[in-house]
């Protein structure tokens, strides 16, 4: 389809082009307690295109952008009437020149995976999981992917690859004394084995035990507080958003190269790296849309921004030469073990019903369901209440676990120390 | 306004289309073929660049549903060439699959018996819909983002526009609809940095009309920004239980978080929402009453018939305080023995259907929002919707708003704190509605998930309320 749509836009006097074809295989099951509530099969080909115009003033040269996607049926009459009001409405909207990435080349063939096999051995391994006496699987949904892209743009980027993902979403009842509550739980994936699935399912039955037990939490002032939860890679994204070159550029975020975010000494200072290929993550793309490569970057050393990344457009207009996209990164491990970390009384949070970051102003918390307070003496499960932090009041006083863990496509601290914390719950 | 145009595409699947039935009625129980044409224009402008984009969730695809040995499955794809083809290559697909899965048991669904329905129904839109001036269109936004640029501490104001033209078809043995309607959605963004410190506000609006509703938000931006600028020097609240007067959009969020999910009887199959057991049960004060509906308002998320098939009503959830009734898709009702109410919802073509709220509200009372001010001694006017997450399995809420104005003695005192944690157990917060608005806003600028995926537009909103909450 991709060969059609280039020769109508040979003769279309576009300035350039890009275009995208995402073609996409999903298998998916759906599940009460055990039983199969549906399954569905998805086959998909997605055909994105970006028509750019440029236009020469006497302010400097202009470039405008519109896109649409093209579908499967359409004629050719039809897409070249497309791409007239493509070509209209870009120089509608114009803005300071840039470039389309160029000369990029990597071809993969495309590969069907094995989805109906991948499935079963996700659903083989949770009808694996037998109910405790207390905790059982509510229902569930599966989903396997595969996706094939084919990037073009008319300054010679010709790209192509292979990605798959899967996708396990699991509520889990527990029952104590006649009180039943559930926990939600998603993991994203790829390559696991049944083994894997099945330990990360038995991790849920245990919070999901402790939630049961927990009693409410009580509001506290000024106390430490330990994240040790699915939720700390969101602790670090923020990071990745301050540097987001979309972000500087809209004046979201003012961070510059060479700031320091973290002037204080009562801290373990944050490296963060972004890698290209991280193993078992589901976001391995060798590639952005818009063609460049992912590559390896430090992000920030010891509290020091040192790269933005992002996309092409705004990093154009930044300055920068290249820039990579983020699919996966890793945090340096910090200076104290979670057992160091454990001495003194705290409140660990592994568990909020919604943990939500505001990466612009800096605020981040949510309403708790799962943590655990330690007097000094006895640890107790606790639920409910909430917290509230500001980055930039945390990050004066904040340290990072040696242990770290895997989520998906981050590593890092697998908790996070905070001081000073007020925690909204019981007078 | 003229009546919306059914899709041209889809009256030309039309004819394959009911041939891929009628092949694969042979094949299976039952039978039936969602199409979708979803297109618009998204426009963008910000301080220093502007986009006329394809609207964000424009698609063009087919889903079969099928009913084979007591178990549903479907199948979506987006080329319809060769009917027979086609055809075959589903009968294959999913026959594969039910292989792979033949050693699951089946959930019990009965096969749907679907009334016979036949219409086409369109919304009204205005031309502008079909021609759009885009050039027009593009200077109403730069206007509103030139004003708030002008403004002292702005570094950043983005205006979104949003013009969307939904078609959809759905055809089975016995039922042959078509529909078409048009909506449009303005979002404006303004980002504030003062000494170091940044700040955002947000507010927009969304309904069936055209390009006019950019020029509405003019007025909003003032307030808007009044209230940013002071959220730079606003202390936390002291967490406690407060008298607080939610505005139409906090209060829809309180809708849409409290009771909008609680009542996806799909949660019922599963036993995961606690509003099945008590039904007809009073849990809410006497002048509380709250709807969910595709018919009723014309919002984002009004429609005439749902994606499968079910024609569209006004559900009202509380009437005066009492659970009555809650919202239900074609399977989950066919598994619980009720009728569909018409929610059933697809985040696309290539997605399930789930019961899913609409346009979801609270009903009006005879109460003034200065009557309701009046009677605070101390308290909190909530404002900004952030975010809401629900816990339909025990009623617990979780709303995070961006700024509470404080009122003492019975008046704003033009104070504001910053960020506000609205959390409490659903029946309390709805018991303790003591006072209740006379207009109904509704805002559809939001995307709903279930979980954390399969987002759908939705509508929500309210009059004015006021009630007892933990702030925090």
């Amino acid at each position: 389809m991709l060969d059609r749509i280039i020769n109508i836009l040979q003769q279309a006097e576009v300035s350039d082009y890009r275009l995208m074809e995402l073609t996409t295989v999903s298998h998916q099951a759906f599940f009460v307690r055990q039983k199969l509530d549906q399954h569905r099969i998805s086959d998909t080909v997605h055909v994105t295109l970006d028509v750019y115009m440029d236009k020469e003033t006497e302010n400097g040269r202009f470039r405008g952008k519109a896109s649409c996607e093209v579908h499967p049926n359409e004629t050719d009459e039809q897409i070249r009437a497309q791409i007239e009001k493509l070509k209209f409405n870009a120089l509608l909207a114009v803005n300071p020149y840039y470039q389309l990435v160029k000369d990029e080349k990597y071809r993969e063939e495309r590969v069907s995976h094995d989805l109906y096999g991948a499935l079963k051995t996700v659903v083989d391994a949770m009808h694996g999981i037998q109910d405790t006496e207390s905790e059982k699987i509510n229902s569930y949904e599966v989903f396997v992917n595969e996706y094939y892209y084919h990037i073009v743009n008319s300054q010679g980027t010709d790209i192509s690859f292979n990605t798959m993902d899967e996708q396990l979403e699991v509520v889990i009842n527990s029952v104590n004394e006649g009180h039943e509550i559930e926990l939600y739980h998603v993991i994203n994936f790829v390559d696991r084995t049944a083994e894997e699935i099945t330990s990360e399912i038995m991790d849920v039955f245990r919070h999901a035990r402790e939630r049961n037990r927990a009693v409410p939490t009580k509001k506290m002032d000024k106390v430490r507080v330990l994240l040790s939860g699915d939720f700390n890679d969101s602790f670090f994204e923020y990071f990745l958003t301050r540097t987001n070159t979309q972000a500087v550029f809209l004046g979201y975020c003012s961070t510059k190269i060479g700031d320091n975010c973290q002037e204080s000494d009562q801290c373990d200072k944050i490296t963060l790296r972004a890698v290209a290929h991280l193993d078992k993550s589901s976001n391995n793309l060798p590639y952005s849309k818009d063609g460049n490569k992912a590559m390896d970057l430090t992000i920030i050393e010891n509290g020091i921004y040192q790269n933005y990344w992002g996309d092409q457009i705004t990093a154009c207009y930044l300055g920068l030469e290249n820039v990579s996209p983020v699919y996966n990164f890793i945090v340096e491990p910090g200076s104290r073990s979670a057992e160091e970390m454990k001495k003194e009384p705290y409140l660990e949070l592994v568990q909020f019903s919604d943990f939500m970051m505001d990466p612009i102003v800096g605020n981040f918390g949510g309403e708790i369901r799962l943590g655990y307070y330690f007097d000094g003496n006895t640890v107790i499960p606790v639920t409910g209440g909430s917290i509230t932090c500001n980055m930039n009041a945390v990050l004066k006083h904040v340290y990072f676990s040696k242990e770290t863990r895997q989520l998906n496509n981050c590593i890092v601290p697998a908790t996070i120390e905070l001081f000073d914390v007020n925690v909204s719950g019981e007078q | 306004m003229i009546n919306a145009r059914q899709s041209e595409y889809l009256l030309g699947c039309k004819e394959k289309l009911e041939q891929l039935v009628d092949i694969l009625k042979n094949e299976y129980d039952y039978v039936s073929v969602l199409a979708t044409d979803v297109s618009g224009l998204s426009y963008a402008v910000n301080r220093k660049t502007s986009s006329i984009n394809e609207f964000r969730d424009s698609e063009r695809g087919f889903v079969v549903r099928v009913y084979c040995n007591g178990g549903y499955s479907e199948y979506s794809f987006n080329r319809l060439d060769d009917v027979n083809e086609t055809a075959q290559q589903i009968i294959t697909a999913l026959n594969a699959q039910s292989s792979v899965l033949e050693s699951s048991a089946k959930l019990k669904t009965p096969l749907l018996e679907e009334e016979e329905a036949e219409g086409e129904f369109a919304g009204e839109v205005s031309e502008e819909f079909y021609r759009p001036d885009n050039e027009k269109i593009l200077a109403r936004m730069k206007r509103l983002r030139d004003k708030g640029m002008a403004k002292e501490h702005v570094v950043n104001c983005s205006v979104n526009y949003s013009m969307q033209l939904v078609n959809k078809m759905f055809i089975s043995p016995s039922r042959n609809l078509i529909q078409a309607w048009g909506v449009s959605y303005v979002s404006c963004v303004m980002v504030l940095n003062k000494d170091g410190d940044t700040q955002f506000t947000n507010f927009g609006d969304t309904g069936w009309q055209g390009s006019e509703i950019i020029d509405k938000q003019a007025d909003k931006m003032d307030q808007a920004y009044e209230d940013v600028v002071k959220m730079f020097d606003a202390p936390n609240i002291t967490p406690g239980e407060y008298e607080v007067i939610c505005t139409p959009a906090a209060a829809g969020l309180i809708a849409h978080e409290a009771f909008g999910h609680g009542v996806e009887m799909d949660m019922f199959v599963k036993n995961r929402a606690i509003a099945r057991e008590h039904m007809g049960e009073k849990l809410a004060s006497t002048i509380t009453n709250m709807y969910d509906g595709a018919q009723g308002v014309r919002q984002t998320a009004s429609y005439f018939f749902d994606d499968e098939g079910t024609l569209a009503q006004k559900t009202q959830i509380i009437d005066k305080g009492y659970l009555v009734s809650g919202i239900c898709d074609a399977l989950s009702a066919a598994r619980l023995g009720v009728k569909p109410t018409g929610n059933g919802r697809r985040e696309s073509f290539e997605r399930k259907v789930y019961t899913r709220m609409t346009n979801t509200y609270f009903g009006t009372q005879a109460n003034s929002l200065e009557e309701m001010i009046k009677s605070v001694k101390y308290g909190f006017l909530v404002d900004g919707v952030d975010s809401g997450m629900e816990d339909p399995k025990h009623w617990g809420i979780q709303c995070i708003l961006s700024r509470a104005k404080e009122i003492r003695n019975g008046r704003l005192t033009g104070k504001i704190f910053t960020p506000v944690v609205l959390t409490g157990y659903v029946p309390d917060l709805l018991s303790n509605i003591s006072m209740v608005g006379t207009d109904i806003e509704l805002d559809g600028n939001g995307h709903c998930g279930k979980g954390y995926k399969e987002w759908v537009i939705v509508s929500d909103g309210g009059p004015y309320l006021k009630t007892k909450v933990r702030l925090g």
